[in-house]
């Protein structure tokens, strides 16, 4: 299982939805490390923890937008993606990512 | 024959009888326009003094703004600002005084001089707007305003020192500025859209206010309600279609020892929250065509999930991000000025196993902020509480 520690990896100011936005926008994670990485092993494990925080923009674009975008289904989601926090403060993001998850495939179907 | 010869002349006299009455009419407005055009030049010139500047050509001038500009013997401006500048209980004046300066620092480049030297207090917020509208002149003339420290109230002085104010003048902090006071103020902060790593800046103030307090903040909570500001502007503030050359937002922090109050400010000078929401509801169509549907009341609306201006569905979930950090303290207020309105968000927790109660609040105004202004106002009762 490959892991994706977002503070190290990434940045621990992950900020926006779009390129425009910021450096670290939730469509560079999605296309740049979590798209390639889903792909390409079995199963990813995303390492929530040391960030600065999350905005809804950047999760929703980074989580969300995998599956608005036709990439995966929520269900594969749900079977290949492990979010992890070790840090309790952060848990309510966690909860967050597979909210917008399961939103993004509501919208999605017909 | 006669009568051919009578009918030509008959219509000759009739033509000559139009054109006279058009060269009267014609004469007689030009009389009229001339008349108008000294009138104005007189009264032009009654208005503007010995200097012979009429202020009001530069800059806007209201009830609040009327004795605060001067023009000096170079014909050049001099801005006085009032007392007090405070967004919470003096608006009007506070709102209109920052657009004056706006309009005289973006319409004329003909300030000279910003006089602090009325002032007793100012707020966080004011200040912030303050130091806005001279750090966008410092970049648009590249020249600093001229500034009678001298006579400046102490505590403005060392609340300005704090805050960056010094440097945006171009003259350094005086080497006594009193005893500590109750309130501290933060550095300001400017992002430019588009720049590389935004929440850089977020963390950073996060650690100043840190350093201050001697203890931690629910610093998710904070970047959260900041990085949803930042990516707003981003998206929203400054549409292409406005034409604005300096898309900038600016940030900083107060903390007030006494109340233990930790204030967090973040302003930029776009169109504003009323200028760029879509009107989705037919009703609120028809409220806007007739001036009905008050900025305060779009504000409202634009808190409302799912509601932005790139009307996709996924979108508009921004703003509730914001609420979150005055909802995770004891006690917090969320206050979103955004150009004549002002929406206001209080939150109070009795105790740890009950939500926090909420109230909100609307106002609209004559004047406008200039932009939008957030500003989170929260109690810090301990450490603990805070960790």
């Amino acid at each position: 299982m490959k892991t994706i520690k977002i503070a190290t990896d990434y940045s621990n100011t992950p900020l926006g939805r779009y390129l425009e936005d910021s450096e670290f926008n939730g469509t560079r994670f999605r296309e740049e490390f979590l798209k390639p990485a889903l792909e390409k092993e079995g199963e990813v494990e995303v390492d929530i923890d040391g960030v600065e925080g999350y905005g809804s923009s950047f999760l929703d674009e980074a989580f969300g937008g995998l599956v608005r975008k036709g990439y995966f289904k929520a269900a594969e989601l749900h079977r290949k993606l492990v979010i992890r926090n070790a840090d309790p403060d952060l848990a309510l993001y966690r909860d967050l990512i597979w909210k917008y998850i399961r939103q993004a495939e509501a919208r999605k179907a017909p | 024959m006669e009568s051919t010869i009578g009918t030509v002349f008959d219509t000759l006299m009739a033509v000559k009888k139009a054109g006279n009455h058009a060269r009267r009419l014609w004469r007689q407005r030009w009389l009229l326009s001339r008349d108008r055009r000294d009138f104005l030049r007189r009264s032009r010139k009654r208005r503007a003094g010995p200097g012979g500047l009429d202020p009001s050509r530069w800059v806007a001038l209201n009830s609040h703004t009327k004795g605060s500009v001067r023009v000096t013997s170079d014909r050049k401006l001099v801005l006085d600002l009032p007392e007090r500048l405070n967004f919470d209980a003096d608006y009007e004046a506070t709102a209109s005084h920052f657009q004056m300066l706006r309009h005289a620092v973006r319409g004329s480049g003909k300030v000279s001089e910003l006089r602090f030297n009325d002032i007793k207090y100012i707020s966080p917020s004011a200040a912030l707007v303050l130091a806005s509208e001279v750090d966008r002149w410092n970049q648009r003339e590249a020249r600093q305003l001229r500034a009678d420290i001298e006579s400046w109230d102490k505590n403005i002085e060392r609340l300005l020192c704090q805050m960056g104010y010094f440097e945006l003048l171009g003259i350094p902090c005086p080497a006594d500025i009193g005893k500590p006071a109750r309130v501290t103020f933060l550095r300001f902060k400017r992002g430019t859209v588009g720049a590389k790593d935004l929440g850089k800046l977020a963390q950073q103030l996060r650690v100043e206010i840190e350093a201050l307090l001697g203890f931690p903040i629910k610093k998710h909570f904070l970047f959260e309600g900041l990085s949803e500001a930042i990516t707003n502007v981003s998206q929203h503030a400054y549409p292409d279609t406005e034409g604005y050359c300096l898309k900038q937002w600016w940030l900083s922090a107060s903390y007030d020892s006494g109340a233990g109050e930790l204030c967090v400010m973040f302003y930029d000078q776009g169109a504003g929250i009323p200028g760029t929401l879509p009107k989705w509801k037919l009703f609120e169509r028809v409220k806007d065509m007739f001036g009905t549907w008050g900025d305060s009341q779009k504000i409202e609306a634009a808190m409302e999930v799912g509601r932005s201006s790139s009307r996709l569905k996924e979108r508009g979930k921004g703003l509730q991000n914001l609420l979150e950090f005055a909802r995770a303290h004891r006690e917090g207020r969320l206050s979103i000025y955004s150009s004549r309105g002002m929406y206001r968000m209080t939150s109070k927790r009795n105790g740890e196993e009950t939500g926090p109660l909420t109230t909100t609040q609307r106002q609209d105004f004559e004047n406008s902020v200039g932009g939008t202004l957030i500003e989170w106002s929260v109690k810090l009762a301990s450490a603990d509480e805070n960790d």
